[in-house]
């Protein structure tokens, strides 16, 4: 039988639907792994316990007492710790928040609170977001718990781990150039970057505000779809959610994809993409055309200059957002006493290399002289980014590609190099600047045992399809 | 073509941004900028005559009534600095 910390969001209510399993026990289950996990993994920067152990007893006790409850009552999860949560920390992976208290709740957790899940604790990040791999955190490295040699993937890898290795049942990762879909992939779990816009992003920190996206990382795709029920929707509190109705995604799912047409876009299955993860993706493309799909060809040419794209405007964002961090009014601080020295200070001892580095790059491309040359350049090159994309909507119902070329690097391998760091994202920071949402889930392991990723990209809004594909694939793996 | 930045183009940008960066630090940051800024020149290369970027998805400015309600408290917004807030307002040294 399995142990609680293993069971899937739906297996666990099922269980204790039935009174076969307590929400106690599945938090101490997971308190209990995360507590024998974190020295080799690190997954996390602060965990809960005593309050949600208090909370799964109040839970069991209403439920025993038959009063209603949440769709996810009882069940633990975890938040990458960029979320804030009213008088707990909030580092961000940076040391810039170190001590940092969160004065008010992100609205993410908000609904999950209403739903009764319960919070376990906060993940490990690459510090704002900025990573893909989680070793430029500000609290150490997170191991891959498939292979602890490997990195978990980032710049949510705590949350990748944390989900794996059953560190809570589910996490909320957040994603701005594959930070949810690139640990998914690496760490072997369900990832969905939504549509901008679908899911709040109050009390997010934020990274780039035009790419930020909130969303699950689960075990399994009901449970991802399940999750996204309860987060979407609009919210007077981030002008950019949408007012569009939230679809019955756990019902959505099941519908067949027979006579669809999937694209399969050639500029991402050919060089710097590994062997096994081409293998993979191909075996993939045969599985959808035995389910009765059209494969179609499709052809991205501006993709070639979409990483040079996206980092553009993600670090120019970056330099903007990121200028309220100025040791004032919480984070590190200085002593000096002119208040110049003293923003100038804290934010040398705040942040870290990564930080400094794309912080600096941003003031650069948006500093007088070179905002045409960068900045707008850029946004010129999102825009026919975006024509292709949705081009390419108009012949098929959904893009399939890898989620990373490769699998989880070892750890330190690409640290001292960071552009090629950043060339390793290629296929996840083309969605972004384009604002359709894409799904990474598990097909299959390379020669050394490591999980693969497949992205599913969807139009506009069309989370459903996105859902129905991955489906249709676990489903026919059985 | 191969960008080259100076150290003094990293402590000028430094001080844009607002960031304390030492010698070593700068030396290290002028290579890595560089090349970073070499490999976006790439986007020279790429046609846009006459295309624009509007959004992401379709959504239009978003309004709402002007109405007061409470916001976030004084003393949580002032507790990541207990010991500098005085009155509901935060101590900082002076500016000017």
């Amino acid at each position: 039988m399995k142990q609680p910390y293993e069971l899937t969001i739906k297996e666990a209510i099922d269980l204790m639907n039935d009174g076969k399993l307590t929400s106690y026990d599945l938090v101490k289950s997971c308190l209990d792994r995360i507590e024998g996990m974190e020295p080799t993994i690190n997954a996390f920067t602060y965990i809960s316990k005593e309050k949600a152990l208090q909370q799964a007893s109040q839970i069991d006790e209403r439920r025993s007492k038959g009063e209603p409850l949440g769709r996810l009552a009882g069940i633990p999860y975890s938040l990458k710790d960029v979320y804030n949560t009213y008088e707990e920390p909030t580092t961000a992976g940076s040391k810039m928040l170190d001590g940092y208290i969160s004065p008010y709740n992100a609205t993410v957790y908000e609904k999950l609170t209403q739903e009764d899940a319960i919070l376990i604790g906060k993940t490990n990040c690459d510090p704002f977001g900025f990573g893909s791999s989680t070793e430029n955190s500000a609290y150490g490295i997170t191991r891959n718990p498939v292979n602890t040699e490997h990195v978990p993937g980032g710049s949510s890898g705590g949350s990748g781990a944390a989900v794996a290795y059953g560190g809570g049942l589910f996490s909320i990762g957040e994603d701005t150039g594959g930070s949810i879909r690139c640990p998914a992939a690496f760490c072997g779990i369900y990832g969905l970057k939504p549509t901008y816009g679908r899911v709040s992003r109050y009390g997010a920190i934020a990274y780039a505000s035009s790419y930020d996206t909130v969303g699950p990382m689960t075990k399994d795709v009901y449970d991802n779809a399940l999750v996204m029920e309860v987060i979407s929707g609009i919210d007077e509190k981030d002008a950019t959610t949408s007012p569009s109705d939230i679809p019955q995604y756990t019902e959505e799912m099941m519908t067949t994809i027979k006579g669809k047409k999937v694209g399969y876009v050639k500029e991402f299955m050919g060089e710097g993409v590994d062997k096994d993860v081409k293998e993979a993706l191909e075996k993939a493309l045969e599985k959808y055309k035995a389910l009765g799909c059209e494969i179609v060809e499709v052809s991205l040419p501006s993709t070639e200059y979409a990483i040079a794209a996206y980092y553009v405007i993600g670090i120019s964002e970056a330099s903007s957002n990121l200028a309220r961090m100025d040791g004032m009014r919480f984070g590190v601080e200085d002593s000096a006493s002119n208040w110049k020295e003293k923003i100038i200070n804290a934010r040398g001892k705040g942040f870290g290399a990564e930080e400094k580095r794309r912080i600096m790059v941003g003031t650069y491309a948006l500093s007088a002289g070179y905002a045409d040359k960068y900045y707008h350049k850029a946004q010129a090159v999102r825009g026919l980014l975006k024509q292709e994309i949705l081009k390419a909507f108009e012949k098929v119902d959904i893009l399939v590609t890898p989620t990373m070329p490769v699998t989880a690097p070892k750890i330190g391998e690409n640290t001292d190099d960071p552009l090629k760091m950043w060339l390793m994202d290629a296929f996840t920071v083309t969605i972004n600047p384009v604002g359709v949402p894409a799904m990474s889930i598990p097909c299959g392991t390379d020669s050394q045992g490591l999980p693969i990723g497949m992205q599913l990209i969807g139009k506009h809004f069309d989370e459903s399809t996105i859902f129905a594909f991955a489906n249709a694939f676990d489903s026919s793996k059985e | 073509m191969k960008k080259n930045i100076t150290v003094d183009d990293v402590k000028k940008i430094a001080s844009l941004a607002h960031i304390n960066v030492n010698d070593e630090e700068a030396q290290k940051y002028a290579q890595q900028i560089a090349a970073i800024l070499s490999y976006i020149e790439k986007l020279d290369e790429v046609d846009t005559t006459g295309i624009e970027f509007k959004s992401q998805t379709d959504l239009k400015n978003v309004f709402r009534e002007d109405i007061a309600k409470n916001s976030l408290k004084q003393e949580d917004v002032l507790k990541n600095r207990k010991e500098r807030s005085k009155g509901g307002s935060l101590v900082i040294s002076s500016v000017l």
